[in-house]
């Protein structure tokens, strides 16, 4: 028996849609705790057992989920956490990435390219794609220097590599963990480790820091 | 202003000097008797009593030019150690005489004569010279009819309060009249030299010739010898034509520091100024009293007429300086009036108010003029620093005009931004939506739910598409390589899911740029073609290569499924707009069977960039 998967989200319908994904992958609706605010997100996380992973919406009647997504990263560094968003939130993913999500989703895509993800973050891994990439890729370059709205605030607590930077590089172009690995000669779990990595490096390592982070951007009220 | 004093104290020298107030009489018999111009001692006949003094003979003897001899007797009480003898003037030359001894004799007692008309005399008398009891004193005068021949007060007395009476007439004859040929001189020269450098400044100018044309008058009251002429009438002649013209350049000063030209007006007044000044040197020598007087008359009415001008110009809207000016000259004519009813008689004061009220009235007029140039400079000092802060404004002005502009560029890009959104909508998601619905509306049953479910995920691709390309416009990422990369890394994953190996050769796109919808028409022309090989080929392997040359842009995707249908069906929808979106990009579009799987090619040539 698995451990439980937290779901936050306020749309019913949403919920609806990812339990049938769940299902699908091999979740049963008894493993499913479902909140609709971060306030219950927070009740189950305190009341209860260790989850196996968690998909939080950042739109929350309650609050932003990067404030959640914070929160769980605190108590819990391993734990996979998934952001589910609606596009035109593209600057809060990089906010809650920040703040320590593992990955995330948007809400448009196919229930097959969610179903994808989601098996990717359960097993360890990193999702990401051309935009995001782009975005790391420009903070890292503006450095320590706040301009404009490529800066997502604070530098990262460490330099990429060279490694780390290629990757990127690739991933904007539009390549695939499969197409890279091929092109640098390392395996697939070496990219999604090597991402794993640049998440990491990108995370402020407080739930302090990140809501400041996020209260800077806006992303807060 | 100056002028209008001078005015008076001319018309005061032509009639019978005042007397100092306060002097007495003589106390004693005076007579008088002619003698020719050669006469070196008193005629023995022709005497006859003189009432008192000043004396001007032309009244006793009408028209009489020469000599006169005057005889003054005074009974004279011990002690005798502190006498004096003082006479305030004689006109024009001649010799004094006490008990006989000659006091003084002037340098020119014939034609040209000395001009001693304006020189007051002291001598003390010691004991020797005079006795207690009977004295005399004989005094020679020399002078013309026309000009108040004569003498002027004389008095014997206590030699200390003489002196003091000699001192205050020096002072009045001679001293203020050299003070103020001086600042006369001072001031001419000043406003000559700003006039000389600022032409436009024609009241400086009017004041200056003024000042220069009023010295011989001036001069005239300190002269004691004739030269540089060789005749008493010269000099007359001189003195009294400048009058009207000084009067004409004070008449100009005053027009143009009132910012007046009266062109027809000022013609007039130089024409009647200039025919007195002719008539004066003209006249005959029994007509010149007559001319003078006349040129006087008309001069003063000038003066009168013009100060009451002066003072209706400054009062009726003028500048400060302009009233303050006004009103010193106004004072002047009220002091020549005062002087010449003093005079005549009419009032009991003979004090000369002119003297004075002159002086300061041309230091004011200066002082004006210099506080008129001053502010003027002040001004343009002022206009300097108003142009700065025009010009600042100016700027900040301009930098606010562009700031607008800015903005509205920027309003009207967003414009355009949002026009070619619309565009793209209609161009993918609109022309989707009508054919869904038509298909629809024309029989719901008969569209499979399998058949919607595409048609809707169509929409859906379509749309992520646009919402792609937005998302990356937003960031300024509008290379063709970099509007690519989405729809490839969502393609790859998909087919990945699926177990198709995607292959792509799409490098070296950085630097290819498309119009917002030329990219989107290529991108859709892709999605669409790889979502028809997933769906329909049973590919194994699918190659995309997009390759850009210096002719064309080339898209191939070739798969090794199961080719297209030999029998040719009736093209989708879905062929149809990529035919559409083919031609929009000026592009061919060919879609082939290949010996295992298809090849859809889309070939765009550069237009010729000459």
């Amino acid at each position: 028996m698995s451990k439980p998967i937290l779901l936050v989200d306020d749309e019913p319908a949403m919920l609806d849609r990812l339990q049938r994904i769940l299902a699908r992958l091999g979740y049963p609706d008894t493993d499913l705790r479902l909140a609709a605010s971060v306030a219950e997100g927070k009740a189950w996380a305190c009341g209860s057992d260790d989850f196996d992973m968690a998909l939080v919406d950042l739109g929350l009647p309650d609050g932003s989920g990067i404030e959640l997504v914070g929160w769980l990263r605190e108590r819990d560094a391993a734990l996979p956490i998934l952001v589910i968003s609606a596009w035109s939130t593209e600057e809060m993913i990089l906010g809650a990435l920040r703040a320590g999500a593992s990955g995330y989703v948007l809400k448009e895509r196919d229930d097959l390219e969610i179903s994808l993800s989601l098996r990717n973050v359960a097993c360890g891994g990193a999702p990401i794609d051309p935009f995001i990439a782009r975005r790391i890729l420009a903070l890292v370059n503006t450095g320590s220097a706040m301009q404009g709205r490529d800066a997502q605030g604070e530098p990262l607590q460490e330099a990429l590599t060279r490694r780390e930077t290629e990757i990127l590089d690739s991933v904007a172009l539009g390549m695939s963990n499969r197409e890279i690995a091929e092109k640098l000669s390392i395996s697939r779990p070496t990219v999604e480790t090597h991402v794993q990595n640049i998440y990491r490096k990108l995370a402020v390592n407080s739930r302090t820091q990140a809501l400041h982070a996020a209260r800077q951007h806006g992303l807060l009220q | 202003m100056s002028i209008a004093l001078r005015l008076c104290a001319w018309l005061i020298l032509l009639a019978p000097m005042p007397a100092l107030a306060a002097l007495p009489g003589w106390a004693g018999s005076i007579e008088a008797a002619r003698a020719d111009w050669n006469s070196t001692a008193p005629p023995e006949h022709g005497w006859v009593e003189v009432g008192s003094l000043p004396d001007d003979w032309s009244e006793r003897w009408p028209g009489y030019d020469g000599v006169v001899w005057y005889r003054l007797h005074w009974n004279q009480q011990a002690p005798l150690d502190a006498i004096a003898l003082y006479l305030e003037y004689l006109t024009f030359a001649g010799e004094i005489r006490v008990n006989g001894a000659l006091l003084a004799r002037d340098d020119q007692l014939v034609e040209p004569l000395s001009r001693m008309w304006n020189v007051p005399r002291y001598w003390r008398l010691p004991p020797p010279l005079i006795q207690a009891g009977e004295n005399e004193v004989l005094v020679r005068v020399s002078g013309f009819a026309q000009y108040t021949p004569g003498l002027g007060p004389m008095r014997v007395g206590d030699a200390e309060t003489l002196w003091q009476t000699f001192e205050s007439e020096q002072w009045l004859r001679r001293g203020i009249n050299q003070v103020a040929l001086a600042v006369s001189l001072t001031i001419g020269f000043f406003f000559l030299v700003v006039w000389l450098m600022r032409r436009e400044e024609v009241a400086y100018g009017w004041y200056a010739v003024g000042r220069f044309v009023w010295l011989p008058v001036a001069w005239n009251t300190l002269a004691t010898s004739p030269w540089p002429f060789d005749s008493t009438e010269a000099w007359q002649n001189l003195t009294a034509l400048v009058v009207p013209l000084s009067i004409g350049c004070w008449s100009m000063f005053v027009l143009r520091f009132c910012d007046r030209r009266w062109p027809k007006r000022e013609v007039v007044l130089w024409s009647l100024l200039v025919l007195a000044a002719i008539w004066i040197v003209l006249a005959p020598h029994d007509g010149k009293l007559a001319a003078r007087n006349l040129a006087n008359a008309l001069s003063f009415v000038v003066v009168l007429a013009v100060d009451v001008a002066f003072l209706w110009f400054a009062f009726r809207g003028g500048r400060p300086d302009q009233k303050f000016l006004a009103l010193t000259s106004a004072s002047i004519i009220v002091a020549g009036v005062h002087d010449i009813l003093g005079v005549a008689g009419v009032i009991e004061d003979t004090t000369n108010w002119g003297t004075m009220t002159g002086l300061i009235g041309m230091i004011s007029a200066a002082f004006v003029l210099a506080w008129n140039f001053v502010d003027k400079q002040r001004r343009i000092e002022g206009f300097n620093v108003e142009l700065k802060r025009e010009v600042a404004q100016a700027q900040e002005e301009l930098a606010a005009t562009l700031n607008r502009q800015h903005e509205l560029e920027v309003m009207h890009a967003r414009l355009g931004e949002r026009v070619s959104l619309a565009h793209d909508l209609h161009d993918g998601l609109g022309g989707m939506l009508i054919g869904n619905i038509a298909a629809l509306e024309q029989g719901p049953e008969q569209v499979p739910s399998r058949k919607m479910l595409d048609a809707l995920r169509e929409l859906r691709d379509d749309l992520r598409l646009i919402i792609d390309t937005a998302a990356a416009q937003h960031y300024g990422e509008t290379s063709l390589g970099e509007l690519l990369a989405p729809l490839r890394h969502r393609m790859t994953r998909l087919f990945e899911a699926y177990d198709i190996d995607l292959r792509w050769q799409a490098d070296h796109l950085d630097e290819v740029y498309l119009t917002n919808t030329q990219s989107l028409d290529l991108l859709r022309i892709a999605q669409e073609a790889l979502t028809n090989v997933l769906k329909h080929a049973n590919a194994r392997r699918v190659e995309v290569e997009l390759r850009n040359t210096p002719q064309a842009l080339t898209l191939e995707i070739r798969d090794d499924g199961e080719g297209m249908p030999t029998t040719p069906l009736e093209p989708g929808t879905g062929m149809r707009s990529m035919q559409a979106r083919a031609r929009r990009l000026a592009a061919t579009l060919s879609i082939a069977s290949l010996d295992q799987g298809s090849l859809v090619r889309l070939h765009r040539p550069w237009p010729d960039r000459a």
